[in-house]
């Protein structure tokens, strides 16, 4: 860290050192004749340079050389003047459609975005900067037409689902590629990265932005540029967020000590509590869920700084982010460090980006139905049981080592007792060298390297006194450290040429690439911690009577992927463009014979609003129709580095080393592809007033990785393989419109909504049950496969189900399944809106996700009337009790043909929600205030992500992946911070 | 020009260093440093060996003999018998097989069904590649390691057909089995259909047949350790032998298999005989399955002792906490090695003590008894009282002798006819409650089930329930997804 901290002063003091021979003064102004500060202004072919101040006035003393200045502001076009003989140049810069609207960065190439034929979304950084998550992709969320972003959870740090344009894939992965600068990064350790350095993102959706990666572009490409240097006077900026986190609401009600008491007696009071304990206990409603729960405090401070001349830029920053959970003891802290530089040197360009990341999460057990979770237990823990026992200030443990009286462990022991973290280290560092050739202008050769490195030292303690240490080997506690480390270099080199003849313009290049990635994983449980210690000191040697025998464990492996491909951008008369793609992937992860494949795409993109006859077309600002088609694969196979080997894995027994036949391997193994073909409209009317762009795609993938059933007579379940079609059609919309635009106050309207429709065309085996769900010909992939439930019978307390024929019957019969719907929403969205009036700024964003079925695991547990020793749903309250009773709820005993089922709609809730999921108050300090206190800009600023679900789903949280909540729900924060940004 | 000839010497150099830098080899053509791939292996009898090393571990499956997923022949047997009991304790994992509610959807059937095929799997590659590496000079080891390949492929498959077949009769052509595997092969034409009950037994009994052959000639004691027996030798497949033909009908062969093992393998002395479940010595175990440190072991899903949950208890006509009814009393050493009076909140109950852990740990780390030489009594006693009346003094003196090397004071009885077998099942009942028996016993003999302490959780279920002899759960349904790829496989009747 300090060797970091010299260099980036290093870095710092380098900026600035000129020497003059000639003062030049002026004002820059933008094209409506505003004063434009901050501006730079730079000696054309020297690093000779100033900024504007607060009224656009510059000095700046140039060398006798000097023949022009370049004036450069963020957000307007640049310009070069001539300097002559004046001592006074002016300058008016035009705005640019900001930079987002401009261009497109495919990680590979930038192109203008007029002449791109793919379908693509920028978001814009700032909305993602300045969102309080541990994990950026949280933050993507609603703000981009065809990438679904769901959070599993509210664990400070944890990742999101991102889904671009649906589940692409059955038993392969789904998970978007991430390229940052240039090199892919793992889709993990997010929480280890600050967002606060992105300067762009795109999502590359279609063949012709995805096929450049060829192999591995099938489920999108999610590209992020981080900040770089501009030439200019040195910025520092200084970022800071303090705010707080809390639990949405519960939808999930259980009993309170009165009701569970009347409850256990009504159902033979199988604890046996005498009158007077019942009384006693019925007044105790003790709330596990405030026990556990807490509201955490969240802050986040960031020093970043850039500047430089035109020849050597910089950007440098040091973050720090302390996220505390919504539930005790968790939490993220992360650090991170970053410098960027860019350096010009005659027909060389050399850069170098770093980041380092250092975090510490503390989590717990998520997303289980295991008892020793604590987030199940304020679930299912009596309500007249105590975590503290008030007499002694001990934990309760009436039921024995660890545990309540009715054997579920103590959660507050659980979590408070136990210790449970994960210390990350991340570095992503690449570099590029690139070189003009003098002789051809437009010709360039370039090579980028970099590595994406992260390891991962994680803890789980489990103390002897808690329920979980006491089933440790030995029974007295165990301490497993883990530690993995991941590598993954990618090196791109490539020879590129963009000219414009006449007419005709051509941008393209050939490349060459090598990614491989190297993953190793050690770690060791140790038992009989029984000296107070909770690390290594504290584990005693084990033998065959203390049984503290320690587990070690290893693993690792690695994958390759060798790659040659060529992109080519045609232009005519700046209205037709033609993009082509072809790639050639080779693989370590398939059979042999199919290790190499080819991958392309085709574009095209005709500029209509810059034809002749929509000339004088009046409102119409923009439009162009784009049209692509192409091929990707899925690099993310179901059978992972070496499934296409046959293999045995180590086995003991009898303290003998075995070979288990544990991969039955397919030497045929092949690509999954996806096939996408995309329309798409971009259209501005108005003085761009109203834009929008409108995208209707066609993804198919064929030869899915298939882990094909076989009969499980061969010792085996399925086997890898290739098969079957899954299709996934959809239109995206999205639409931007500024209302009122005015110098003092603006009003700005966005949103998107895209509509997602997953079938499966073709399997080898129709029908595969998967528990709540099905694989069926014609439907979405997760989709619901359940008896339908009637009710109850008055007469006898009976579970009704309806029959395939729709016949009320008594019996649960597994004829009766049915498709229901799926847990992937096929209509998503965002609406956002902006008002500004002079410096304060009010923007709201409301994401929704609609028609979307989720199975409440977490509810059936709280209803199966087998659990009638924990807590239940105030629902059981409503159970059938005499004949002639009206209600849903079936008594709950199983005699006579009335076994409870779980596998029933009963259980399948409505998933959709709305969701209020930022709104933010802001105030930007005027200039003439900021002259005075000497900085550059000041903006304070309140947000609020979360405060408002709605949702009939009964859960705390209806944001999830999984098409079934299984329990131990840990769910998004609901946050509010105030920050504040200053530039000097 | 010069300088641009430099520069472009200077980039091309540079790009295909940094192109070849990383070669096809480096890249592409990567092999798993972590595991052994398959194609080539086993490449030596001692891999072979290591395959048959993996066949055994594979019994430590949750749904073979260790806990977690039903534990089928372990326990499940006896959880879905009247032997042992639901309690309040019971977090309801494995309801759907103990109240016999089970469908072809069930996940607890599906493991059962998987997982002696896995284990069948490594034997069939075992018995695949052995003869490969078989030379004149390693005769003796290649039998040892085939003749337990063998017995083990004979075992699993038959502990498939206890409880996916409707009845065990040895010579019908109409009941149906299971598929017997005799080929290493896993790939979607694999369609096997299920034998009938006499071609089944003809495979097993062949099987048994060569492992007896082989393992008579071996280069080494398979078994030599003095407190465990974790590998199938002479005397193991001979016991497996004895319980086949027992449940063939095939009696003179089950009273010379069972000799045979009674010979090798005397009854344990009492003072000896709780230790074979702590693995303080071997006893009279014939086989028994390993659970070394951190694997586990069988008992887990009925007293789960690392946190005294009491999930299935002790039926009260087996035994209770003061020891003076039941079938298994105080003054049989029995008791204490399979019981223990532990309390918890509500007060001390009876629970299974007998998988609690190795010496004095109580971590449910223990190994499983496949086959001891009591079982091989009650095989001969009831194989003889069986054959014929003339037979029945040798049957009433095999359980006599047994009785007396477990109770204290035992006093001979002597019974004859019905009154006779009874007590053998009774016997039975007792000598092997908790090993896996109990439903199959009862499948094989009476076909009933009564329940009298109660079915399913006590709060919630009927205080008796019975399980009659023409109910469809005596035999497991065949999975779903078994039948949804293997059309040639027959259901049960009436699933």
């Amino acid at each position: 860290m300090r060797k970091l901290l010299l260099g980036l002063i290093a870095v710092l003091l380098f900026a600035g050192q000129v020497l003059a021979q000639k003062t030049i003064r002026g004002t820059v102004r933008d094209d409506k004749g505003n004063p434009l500060p901050n501006a730079s202004v730079v000696v054309r072919g020297t690093s000779v340079g100033a900024t504007t101040g607060t009224d656009g006035s510059y000095s700046l003393a140039v060398p006798a050389s000097a023949t022009a200045l370049l004036f450069s502001s963020v957000g307007f076009e640049p310009t070069s003047v001539d300097i002559g003989t004046k001592t006074e140049v002016n300058a008016s810069l035009r705005a640019a459609a900001t930079d987002l609207e401009n261009v497109i960065v495919t990680g590979y190439t930038t192109t203008q975005k007029k002449k791109f034929s793919g379908a693509t979304v920028s978001v814009t950084a700032e909305d993602v900067r300045k969102q309080p998550f541990g994990s950026f992709d949280q933050a993507l969320q609603g703000k981009a037409s065809g990438v679904s972003v769901v959070a599993n959870s509210g664990q400070p740090g944890a990742n999101a689902v991102v889904r671009v344009r649906g589940n692409g894939s059955i038993s392969g992965g789904n998970v978007p590629l991430y390229i940052m600068d240039g090199i892919e990064i793992s889709a993990a350790d997010f929480a280890s990265m600050n967002q606060g350095d992105f300067d762009r993102i795109e999502i590359l959706k279609d063949a012709v932005g995805t096929a450049m990666y060829g192999s591995r572009g099938a489920n999108g490409v999610i590209v992020i540029t981080t900040r770089r240097g501009r030439a200019g006077q040195l910025n520092l900026n200084y970022d800071m967020q303090l705010g707080y986190s809390q639990l949405p609401d519960d939808r999930l009600i259980v009993m309170n000590s009165a009701q569970k008491i009347d409850y256990e007696l009504r159902r033979g009071n199988p604890y046996g509590w005498s009158a007077a304990e019942a009384d006693s206990l019925r007044n105790v409603n003790f709330n596990w869920r405030d026990a556990l729960f807490q509201t955490g405090v969240t802050q986040q401070h960031q020093l970043s700084a850039s500047g430089g001349t035109a020849n050597s830029r910089f950007y440098a920053s040091l973050s720090y982010l302390d996220q505390e959970g919504i539930v005790q003891q968790t939490g993220l802290k992360r650090y991170t460090a970053r410098v960027n530089v860019d350096n010009t040197i005659k027909n060389w360009r050399f850069g170098v980006s770093m980041q380092v990341g250092y975090s510490k999460i503390r989590g717990t057990d998520e997303a289980t139905a295991y008892i020793g979770s604590p987030l199940n237990a304020i679930r299912w823990s009596n309500p007249y049981e105590r975590a503290i026992d008030p007499n002694t200030g001990d934990y309760q443990q009436l039921g024995g080592v660890g545990v309540l009286t009715s054997g579920q462990p103590n959660a507050a022991m659980e979590l408070f007792v136990n210790q449970r973290q994960t210390l990350q280290f991340k570095g992503v560092g690449s570099a590029y060298l690139e070189f003009h050739f003098p002789f051809l202008k437009g010709l360039y050769a370039r090579t980028n390297w970099g590595g994406d490195f992260a390891q991962n030292e994680g803890s789980v303690y489990y103390d002897r006194t808690t329920y979980t240490g006491a089933q440790a080997a030995g029974g007295n506690g165990s301490l497993a450290r883990s530690a993995n480390r991941q590598f993954r270099y990618t090196g791109t080199t490539s020879l590129n040429y963009k000219q414009t003849f006449g007419d005709h313009e051509i941008d393209g290049g050939i490349f060459m690439e090598a990614v491989k990635t190297d993953f190793r994983a050690m770690g060791f449980t140790g038992y009989g911690l029984t000296n107070g210690f909770t690390n290594e000191t504290g584990i005693t040697a084990g033998n065959a009577t203390n049984g503290y025998i320690p587990q070690v464990s290893g693993s690792g492996t690695q994958n390759g992927l060798q790659s040659y491909f060529a992109l080519l951008n045609y232009g005519f008369k700046s209205k037709y463009y033609l993009t082509l793609v072809g790639r050639r992937d080779g693989s370590s992860r398939l059979g042999v014979d199919n290790r190499f494949q080819n991958f392309g795409s085709v574009g095209a993109t005709w500029v209509v609003s810059d034809e002749g006859f929509l000339e004088n077309a009046g409102k119409l600002d923009d439009l162009r129709l784009r049209a692509s088609y192409g091929t990707t694969g899925n690099y993310i196979s179901a059978a992972g580095d070496y499934g296409h080997l046959p293999q045995f894995g180590r086995i003991s027994y009898n303290g003998a080393n075995g070979w288990s036949l544990t991969q039955p391997g397919n030497l045929n193994y092949r690509w999954e592809v996806n096939r996408t073909i995309n329309l798409g409209v971009d259209f501005a009317f108005f003085k761009r007033r109203l834009s929008g762009t409108i995208e209707a795609y066609d993804r198919r993938t064929n030869n899915l990785y298939f882990n094909q059933p076989v009969s499980q007579t061969t010792g085996f379940a399925t086997i890898p393989g290739n098969s079957g079609t899954l299709s996934n059609k959809g239109i995206e919309l999205s639409l931007r419109g500024d209302i009122i635009r005015t110098a003092d106050f603006r009003w700005t309207v966005e949103g998107n909504i895209t509509y997602n429709r997953n079938r499966v065309v073709s399997v080898p085996d129709d029908s595969i049950i998967n528990g709540t769900t099905i694989l069926a010909v014609g439907k979405p992939i997760n989709t619901f496969y359940l008896v339908p439930y009637a009710g109850v019978n008055a007469a006898n307390g009976n579970a009704l189900y309806l029959t395939q024929a729709g016949t009320l019957t008594q019996t649960y019969s597994t004829a009766d399944l049915r498709t229901f719907g799926t847990s992937d929403a096929p209509w998503f969205g965002g609406l956002s809106t902006t008002v500004m009036y002079k410096g304060f700024d009010l923007s709201a964003q409301v994401n929704f996700f609609l028609n979307r079925d989720v199975f409440n695991n977490d509810m059936i547990n709280l209803a199966n009337p087998s659990y009638l020793f924990d807590n239940m749903s105030i629902e059981l309250l409503n159970e059938w009790q005499k004949p002639g009773d009206v209600t849903n709820i079936p008594r709950p005993t199983s005699a006579g043909g009335n076994a409870f089922q779980s596998n029933t709609t009963r259980f399948l809730e409505d998933g959709s929600f709305w969701r209020l999921r930022n709104v933010t108050l802001g105030y930007t300090v005027p200039t003439n205030v900021l002259t005075k206190l000497k900085i550059r800009s000041a903006r304070i600023f309140v947000q609020g992500q979360n405060w408002w679900t709605k949702t009939n789903f009964r859960s705390f949280d209806p944001e999830s992946s999984s098409p079934v909540l299984v329990g131990a729900q840990y769910p998004a924060l609901v946050q509010t911070t105030v920050g504040v940004s200053l530039g000097f | 020009m010069k300088k641009v000839f430099k520069h472009i010497f200077a980039a091309t150099v540079l790009a295909a260093t940094l192109a070849t830098g990383c070669s096809k080899s480096d890249l592409v053509d990567l092999k798993p440093e972590f595991s052994l791939e398959a194609l080539e292996n086993p490449s030596s009898i001692d891999q072979v060996e290591e395959v048959l090393t993996a066949a055994y571990s594979r019994f430590r499956s949750g749904s073979y003999y260790g806990d977690g997923n039903g534990s089928g022949f372990s326990l499940m047997p006896d959880m879905m018998s009247d032997n042992l009991l639901e309690t309040n304790e019971s977090l309801a994992n494995y309801k759907s097989l103990t109240d016999w509610i089970y469908a072809e959807d069930d996940a607890l059937v599906r493991g059962i069904w998987a997982a002696p095929y896995a284990v069948i799997t490594n034997a069939n590659i075992v018995l695949r590649d052995i003869d490969k590496f078989t030379t004149t000079d390693n005769q003796r080891r290649a039998n040892r390691i085939k003749g337990q390949a063998l017995a083990i492929r004979a075992h699993a498959h038959f502990d498939l057909f206890r409880f996916f077949a409707t009845s065990y009769d040895r010579n019908s052509t109409t009941i149906l089995a299971v598929p017997y595997m005799t080929e290493f092969l896993v790939s979607p034409s694999v369609k096997p259909a299920r034998l009938n009950n006499k071609d089944f037994y003809d495979r097993v009994i062949a099987d048994l047949t060569a492992a007896v052959g082989l393992l008579g000639n071996v280069d080494a004691t398979i078994n030599p350790s003095t407190i465990k027996r974790p590998n199938i030798d002479l005397a193991g497949a001979k016991a497996i032998q004895a319980r086949v033909y027992l449940y063939a009908g095939m009696y003179t062969e089950a009273i010379t298999a069972a000799s045979d093992v009674i010979t090798a393998r005397p009854l344990a002395p009492a003072a000896s005989f709780a230790g074979m479940y702590n693995e303080q010595n071997a006893g009279e175990i014939i086989w028994n399955a390993q659970f070394d440190a951190g694997q586990g072991g069988p008992g887990g899903g009925v007293y789960f002792s690392q946190n005294n949950r009491s999930a299935y208890a002790p039926a009260a006509e087996i035994a209770t906490m003061d020891g003076t009814t039941g079938l298994i009393r105080n003054d049989d050493v029995r008791y204490t090695a399979y019981f223990a009076t532990i309390a918890v909140a509500n007060g001390p109950r009876l629970v299974m003590r007998k998988y609690r852990g190795k010496a004095g740990l109580t971590d449910g780390n223990a190994n499983f008894p496949v086959f001891r030489t009591g079982e091989m009594y009650l095989i001969r006693a009831e194989a003889r009282a069986r054959t014929s009346p003339a037979q029945e003094t040798a049957a009433m003196n095999d359980l006599n002798v047994l009785r007396a090397a477990r109770i204290t004071n035992y006093t001979n009885e002597n019974l004859t006819g019905a009154a006779l077998l009874t007590a053998i099942a009774n016997e039975r009942r007792r000598e092997l409650f908790g090993e896996g028996h109990r439903f199959f016993d009862l499948k094989r003999t009476t076909r009933t089930i009564v329940r009298a302490g109660g079915c399913g959780n006590p709060s919630i279920s009927p205080a008796v329930c019975t399980l009659a002899s023409n109910a469809r759960e005596w035999a497991l349904p065949i999975p779903f997804d078994e039948r949804s790829v293997n059309d040639n496989i027959q259901q049960n009747p009436g699933y």
